[in-house]
């Protein structure tokens, strides 16, 4: 899937200038960005609710306006179904909306509540069904129709950690059968386990785009941790800078000269015991936290 | 297609099986039964007895019929009226009043008075003037030697046969029966729009509010959805209404076979030539005569093409609702007030219905659909009904366009209050 140059403007606000990106294909993807940045903006365009001023998007070798809604699967931020409606009936509906047959959605409706472990929800209305048992619901109704493309916003909100590990392994599941997931979340433990490769937007703009691993070692600092059974005499070196030291773990900084056996010969010869030496990547919700700031700051 | 077509199956079938759609298209005929005939029934039970005493000086009153509330009494004609009042409220069980006729002459009954504790009611006294006249109308005639047959006799009962002449053919009309069935035909189309147009805008809210507009909207294009659900609910209006037409066809059998006899009875009267009841004899007759398959006809045309106006426009305002209700009202408010202009022009054209504001109001599509049918009983033109017509659809068309505008930008803000001019641009721009 590629984004190229892709803008659209509300009114009084640029809500995308010209982002550019693409998504492998078959991948877990994370739409990143803090609270007003255009994530929703490009969702609505992917799923077509709205088009796109200028610039294209591709998905499956066609151009997105072209595609079927069938082929996407959209299960919004802000979740709702119509309460005074049936569970079996809501999600046969939905997928009736979707382009499957009448005995095709009953059939899948059927499945995926079993799989879900919520057989005999069928002739339950929706609003007698707590928050997190809905949202099972409304990831029924995100994937029943098989789409190749699944957009999922905040979908682990409001469940509890059963469920929401049910519903990861569904998205794994998903995944492994050859769909691309593009994620979208605020929590960034979240993205660091789910997701492989991301895109940072902030005021309409793409600000970092690449796999996780390759960002985390672009952003690296050339901090390390190191772990004793008891804390050394900490005396003043050129290798290295102490970053913090807490019970008996010290992060350094080492200098850009330094290798890190140097630090672990130099920690050797004061005769403490290692326990642990690690280097420390920085977290997603750091660099995030870092490059929106410097954004906002420029 | 097929998607609108889902939509419409599901608001439709969501709203009919609910219980109380049920109860109230099924009770609804005896409900309205009820409101026509509790006020007289209520005003039956408030009557209670009334025990008059009645003093006669003159000897022209020998008698008053007692009837179902009044009962008259001549025990005391003989005691002096300045001891009978005093006392007239304590003898017996108490009587509540006291008739006294004075001396007088049969052709000038003047000085009646009546005493009572409390004040009587006008229809009380308006009927004992009438019984007294009618007992006086009788003494007069026989010292005129005159029969009260031959009095009826120089003056007969008068009554117009309206026949309209306008268009090709001739109608044969009646004023009053015209101004009551357009009047009841209009009135309908007025309650349909305001109840079905609120349920559109109600349905287009609780999509908004709660959320499910976006998951639908990645499925179906935004018109499709507000067209569906203007379909489904118009086709739950017209179950209704048919359901209701043919309850209230039964229920007029079923008072047709319980109370014939008293009809036909009614029916010799009028041969016989009593002139009220030929009145309503003929009355009877021309309901009969008139084209109810062209009225019914002509009002399904305006209820459904009032109701698409009214329903597309409602279905935009329901798009603007933000999380407080005062907006909604803000933006709902001139809608209602068209309906309600209407409906006002309406009363007044089915009492002078050949007047220029009643040909305005039937053919701009905003009221056209309350006063032509209202209008239609007393005989319009075909090209008036053929322009009438073509504007409803063409306004049809332009407010569905312009609500579809509107409904699928509004339908996602949220959060911030919507202003007009920004609606106005959303129409205006693509």
């Amino acid at each position: 899937m590629t984004f190229s140059q892709v803008s659209k403007r509300f009114s009084d606000v640029q809500a995308l200038q010209q982002v550019s990106f693409s998504i492998p294909e078959n991948t877990i993807f994370g739409l990143l960005g803090p609270n007003g940045a255009g994530k929703t903006t490009l969702i609505r365009i992917i799923t077509k609710i709205f088009a796109a001023d200028q610039g294209e998007i591709f998905f499956d070798g066609a151009d997105i306006k072209t595609q079927q809604y069938a082929n996407i699967g959209y299960m919004p931020e802000e979740k709702g179904l119509y309460k005074k409606m049936q569970v079996g009936e809501h999600l046969v509906y939905l997928g009736r909306l979707k382009g499957l047959s009448k005995a095709d959605a009953k059939a899948k409706t059927i499945y995926w509540l079993e799989k879900l472990g919520a057989g005999d929800w069928w002739n339950k209305k929706l609003e007698d069904l707590s928050k997190g048992m809905q949202q099972k619901a409304q990831f029924i109704a995100t994937v029943l129709h098989d789409p190749k493309l699944i957009i999922l916003d905040e979908p682990f909100s409001g469940l509890d950690p059963v469920n929401a590990e049910l519903i990861k392994n569904e998205i794994y599941q998903l995944h492994q059968q050859g769909t691309t997931i593009i994620f979208s979340t605020h929590r960034m433990e979240q993205v660091e386990e789910i997701c492989k490769t991301i895109a940072l937007i902030n005021k309409g703009q793409l600000i970092l785009n690449g796999a996780v691993s390759e960002i985390k070692q672009q952003f690296k600092e050339n901090k390390y941790v190191i772990s004793f059974d008891k804390l050394p005499v900490l005396e003043n070196s050129d290798l290295f800078i102490v970053d913090r030291v807490e019970d008996n773990t010290i992060t350094l900084k080492l200098n850009a000269t330094t290798a890190p056996n140097t630090i672990l010969q130099y920690f050797i010869a004061t005769g403490a015991q290692i326990t642990a030496y690690y280097e420390l990547l920085p977290s997603l919700n750091d660099i995030f936290i870092t490059l929106v700031n410097k954004a906002n700051h420029a | 297609m097929r998607k609108t077509l889902l939509i419409i199956q599901r608001e439709y079938i969501t709203r009919v099986r609910k219980k109380s759609f049920i109860i109230f298209t099924l009770l609804g005929p005896l409900f309205f039964l009820l409101i026509s005939v509790l006020p007289i029934l209520i005003s039956s039970a408030n009557k209670s007895e009334q025990h008059i005493t009645v003093k006669d000086d003159s000897g022209l009153i020998s008698a008053l019929p007692d009837t179902a509330g009044l009962y008259f009494n001549f025990k005391y004609n003989d005691m002096p009226l300045d001891q009978l009042l005093p006392l007239y409220s304590t003898l017996d069980n108490g009587y509540d009043a006291l008739l006294y006729i004075p001396k007088m002459e049969p052709d000038a009954p003047y000085g009646i008075e009546i005493y009572s504790n409390e004040q009587m009611s006008l229809t009380t006294k308006i009927y004992l003037e009438s019984i007294i006249e009618d007992q006086l109308e009788a003494i007069n005639l026989k010292n005129e030697e005159l029969d009260k047959n031959m009095l009826l006799k120089l003056r007969p009962k008068v009554s117009i046969d309206d026949k309209v002449t306008s268009g090709e053919n001739q109608v044969e009309g009646d004023a009053a029966i015209a101004s009551a069935f357009g009047f009841g035909m209009g009135f309908i189309i007025y309650i349909v729009l305001l109840i079905y147009g609120t349920m559109v805008m109600r349905g287009v809210m609780e999509e908004k509010s709660s959320r499910i507009i976006e998951v639908i909207i990645s499925s179906v294009k935004p018109f499709q959805l507000m067209m569906g659900k203007i379909m489904g609910i118009g086709l739950v209006g017209l179950t209704q209404f048919f359901t209701w037409a043919f309850l209230i066809t039964l229920l007029n059998i079923f008072v047709g076979i319980a109370f014939g006899a008293q009809l036909s009875e009614l029916q010799q009267a009028g041969s016989t030539g009593d002139g009220n009841m030929q009145a309503v004899a003929d009355t009877m007759a021309n309901l009969n005569n008139l084209p109810l398959g062209y009225y019914l006809t002509m009002f399904i045309f305006y209820f459904l093409g009032g109701y698409f106006i009214y329903a597309s426009l409602f279905a935009a305002i329901g798009s603007l609702a933000g999380d407080e209700d005062g907006d909604v009202q803000m933006f709902a408010f001139p809608v209602t007030m068209l309906i309600l202009i209407s409906i006002f022009i309406m009363t007044a054209v089915v009492q002078q219905p050949h007047t220029p504001l009643a040909f305005w109001a039937s053919i701009i599509p905003f009221s056209s659909p309350i006063v032509m049918p209202a209008l239609i009983p007393f005989g319009v033109p075909a090209w008036q009904i053929a322009l009438s017509i073509s504007l409803l659809f063409g306004g049809f068309i332009f407010t569905t366009f312009l609500a579809g505008r509107i409904y699928r930008t509004a339908i996602l803000m949220y959060g911030k209050k919507i202003k007009i001019k920004e609606v106005i641009k959303w129409m205006l721009y693509k």
